[in-house]
């Protein structure tokens, strides 16, 4: 049994080694630890009431962008945002990639904090080049708008 | 009473053979998907076949356990090659892709937030060791034993994330691999794990030589 234990540690701090070292040289390479603000993959996690704040602010450039499917989308969003469904963001994503390229801040929202298309929308962002600082999840989501009662647009004004 | 031992073993090795081959017919539209997802665009349309091929070759892998009287050997080969190439098909894609199996590993919600990158970035190299160790007979019983442990610790995760019921993509095959639900990958992965045992079986009693 010693010898499954000497090898298997053996083998752990190899593993150990080889993914640092190639993380560290890796583009795609992640922080060792992610910060309390962000989130693993490295974008930020806003609330309701941040991105409220945000949008307020004179001068800076926010995108916001439903992460839901498109009929989701035409039955209620917030006012003035894109949708990119994750389902199919390659082709929404060049659809809109202009004004993406443009935004400061892009805040990726869905149906709450558990649904994971939002992060799945944000990750896409970020592997398509738009740095992780200027990529946002709403933590709140859709809900948490009409929980603060902030006014929603319907219809799919985005399919122009 | 040794002959009983050996005798039950060969049987639950064939078993486990069969029983696979039954599973992947009871999951055949996940394993279409994911054969489809491995495939290069010129065999895709042939998924059919490789689906059929696959499910033919281990029933006849559970009946040469029977036929063959170095059973051990063969048994322990073939686990040996099912094993590694699984764990090197599972560490390739989230090598690629470290910042998407973070995000998958958070969907569990059971890490502290501040150990998910080094997991993340660590894993997949351990298993591509462990899967080299197994194939190749390098650190051959670390290599057994880790594979043991690391089937073990993920079939506890799938585990807690189906009694929880949490619906997440498994992520055992990379962020934007062959995606499964936790349900399936939880029975698969009882299988590896009865594999990865016999394997430690047949390496305790020498199944290389016998």
């Amino acid at each position: 049994m010693k010898k499954y234990i000497l090898q298997s540690l053996i083998i752990l701090a190899f593993g150990v080694a080889l993914g640092v070292v190639y993380n560290f040289l890796s583009p795609a390479g992640i922080p060792l630890f992610a910060s309390q603000d962000k989130s693993v993959a490295g974008f930020r996690m806003m609330t309701t009431d941040e991105i409220k704040l945000y949008i307020q602010e004179k001068g800076k450039s926010i995108l916001i962008v439903d992460a839901r499917s498109p009929e989701e989308y035409s039955l209620g969003h917030i006012p003035g945002a894109i949708n990119i469904p994750d389902t199919d963001f390659e082709k929404y994503f060049s659809r809109h990639s202009n004004e993406i390229k443009k935004a400061e801040l892009i805040v990726v929202y869905c149906s709450g904090g558990s649904c994971g298309s939002s992060e799945e929308v944000a990750l896409q962002l970020i592997k398509k080049g738009i740095s992780p600082s200027k990529v946002a999840v709403d933590q709140d989501g859709l809900p948490g708008w009409i929980r603060s009662k902030n006014p929603i647009e319907y219809g799919d004004g985005d399919k122009k | 009473m040794k002959n009983n031992y050996e005798k039950t073993l060969r049987g639950i090795t064939a078993l486990s053979f069969i029983g696979w081959a039954l599973f992947v017919i009871l999951t055949r539209e996940e394993i279409k998907s994911a054969i489809e997802y491995f495939l290069p665009i010129s065999l895709k349309e042939g998924k059919n076949i490789f689906f059929v091929f696959f499910v033919g070759l281990f029933i006849l892998l559970g009946i040469l356990v029977f036929v063959f009287k170095k059973w051990k050997v063969f048994a322990s080969f073939v686990i040996r090659i099912i094993l590694a190439f699984t764990f090197l098909l599972a560490a390739i894609p989230k090598i690629v892709d470290p910042a998407g199996f973070a995000l998958d590993i958070s969907h569990y919600d059971i890490f502290p937030k501040i150990f998910i990158n080094i997991i993340a970035i660590t894993v997949p190299w351990i298993e591509m060791l462990v899967a080299i160790s197994i194939l190749f007979y390098v650190f051959d019983k670390g290599g057994i034993l880790l594979v043991n442990l690391m089937l073990l610790a993920f079939l506890m995760l799938l585990g807690q994330a189906l009694i929880r019921g949490l619906d997440i993509d498994c992520g055992c095959f990379g962020h934007s691999g062959a995606r499964e639900a936790v349900s399936k990958a939880f029975l698969r992965d009882l299988f590896f794990v009865s594999w990865s045992i016999l394997l430690y079986l047949f390496a305790k009693n020498g199944g290389k030589k016998s």
